[in-house]
């Protein structure tokens, strides 16, 4: 089962990937709002569409609210528009079904009416179908005012922004330019970004560390303390040995920075260096415990 | 309150200010393109979507109303809405 997308690719899985403008409006329960994530993040057709989507998608997040009052406040009420669908979906099968009686006049001369009244008909039919479609947009049409339930929950797991930061991310392994992006704004102290763009844990451990580091950076002034876990959890998803490395090194540096002197001492002492690292790692680490020094010492 | 501290106040309330009323455009542009989507399946899809349905939901209602139809046709014309949708938006936002 394949849906076609924007530019000819196809959907790995269109019950999924059908809930992305539910996600732009921040609707799904937690259970689908993962389900789509993991799906995005394999689905490259649902990636180019949250691309060149995204302005739109992030606009309904920001202002899911707002957009909920207005249809509601335009009278564009879901079971109007359904009254008027099953009316129209009513009218074609009857349209089609003259066409089709139509289809067997020639075997039937002698009922010449239905020469006439069919085209005729079928005319009407269509004159009715633009006729309501053009009215729907009438402010006079009556409608109820709907079920009134929301299924909008008030935590999100993560906005279309972050999720299109995340591919760029898992994406950076071949590209690298997302995450020279995500690293540039942190560079230039954009850590609101950062943190908007690695908002979702990312359970795959493609670029996971890249992102956890930044995240963790990007905590480092203001809150140490989630910094540290994130440090942590690069430590966890850390592929070589210089990356446990960097990821201990900041979490020393954020226990510090919390006011956890002994943990970044544990940290760091009870490190097992490798012959092969010792360099690297000396370079890192005599830089930082010179900084430890400091901060002991100031008042 | 010192006038420099007035001056950044006048001057974040401002920005806050445009950056509303630049909201409220961008969002009256989806909210018009969706209106202008005079497609019997559209319409009351992303309506339905935008005041909290889920698709499921509205699956649900759809199939009542065309018992032919089939979950295939119903994803294809999802996405189908969503291509229109974007397209009506074009470079609008």
């Amino acid at each position: 089962m394949t849906a076609r997308h924007m530019d000819g690719l196809d959907c790995i899985d269109p019950e999924v990937g059908a809930l992305l403008v539910q996600y732009g409006l921040g609707t799904l329960d937690e259970q689908d709002c993962e389900r789509f994530e993991r799906h995005v993040l394999e689905c490259r057709a649902c990636q180019q569409e949250l691309d060149s989507a995204g302005d739109a998608l992030d606009l309904m997040f920001q202002q899911r609210a707002s957009f909920e009052k207005k249809a509601r406040r335009e009278k564009q009420d879901y079971d109007s528009l359904l009254d008027r669908r099953a009316h129209l979906v009513r009218t074609r099968n009857s349209l089609e079904k003259s066409i089709q009686e139509s289809a067997h006049f020639g075997t039937q001369p002698t009922n010449w009416l239905k020469w006439l009244l069919a085209p005729a008909a079928g005319l009407a039919a269509i004159l009715l179908i633009i006729f309501q479609f053009r009215s729907a947009d009438s402010p006079d049409i009556a409608h109820t005012d709907g079920k009134n339930k929301t299924h909008r929950i008030e935590e999100f797991r993560g906005s279309p922004a972050a999720l299109i930061g995340v591919i760029g991310v898992s994406r950076a392994m071949s590209s690298d330019t997302a995450l020279t992006a995500l690293i540039e704004r942190y560079a230039a102290g954009d850590f609101a970004a950062v943190l908007d763009r690695t908002s979702i844990p990312m359970n795959e451990s493609q670029a996971g560390f890249a992102a956890q580091m930044l995240r963790g950076g990007a905590f480092l002034l203001a809150q140490p303390d989630s910094a540290y876990a994130c440090f942590l959890r690069a430590q966890n998803v850390a592929r070589s040995e210089d990356e446990r490395i960097d990821a201990d090194v900041y979490a020393a540096r954020a226990a510090a920075a919390a006011g956890h002197y002994g943990t970044a001492r544990r940290i760091l002492g009870q490190y097992d260096v490798p012959e092969s690292n010792r360099r690297a790692f000396a370079e890192k680490w005599i830089p930082f415990l010179d900084s430890l020094a400091a901060e002991q010492q100031a008042p | 309150m010192s006038s420099g501290k007035i001056e950044r106040a006048l001057v974040d309330i401002s920005s806050d200010v445009a950056q509303d009323v630049e909201n409220n455009m961008r969002e009256e542009r989806v909210y018009q393109a969706i209106q202008s989507l005079h497609h019997e399946f559209c319409k009351p899809l992303l309506t339905g979507l935008m005041q909290g349905l889920t698709v499921g939901e509205i699956w649900k209602h759809f199939s009542r109303q065309e018992s032919n139809l089939n979950r295939n046709t119903f994803y294809k014309r999802v996405f189908d809405c969503r291509k229109r949708l974007w397209a009506a938006l074009g470079g609008a936002l």
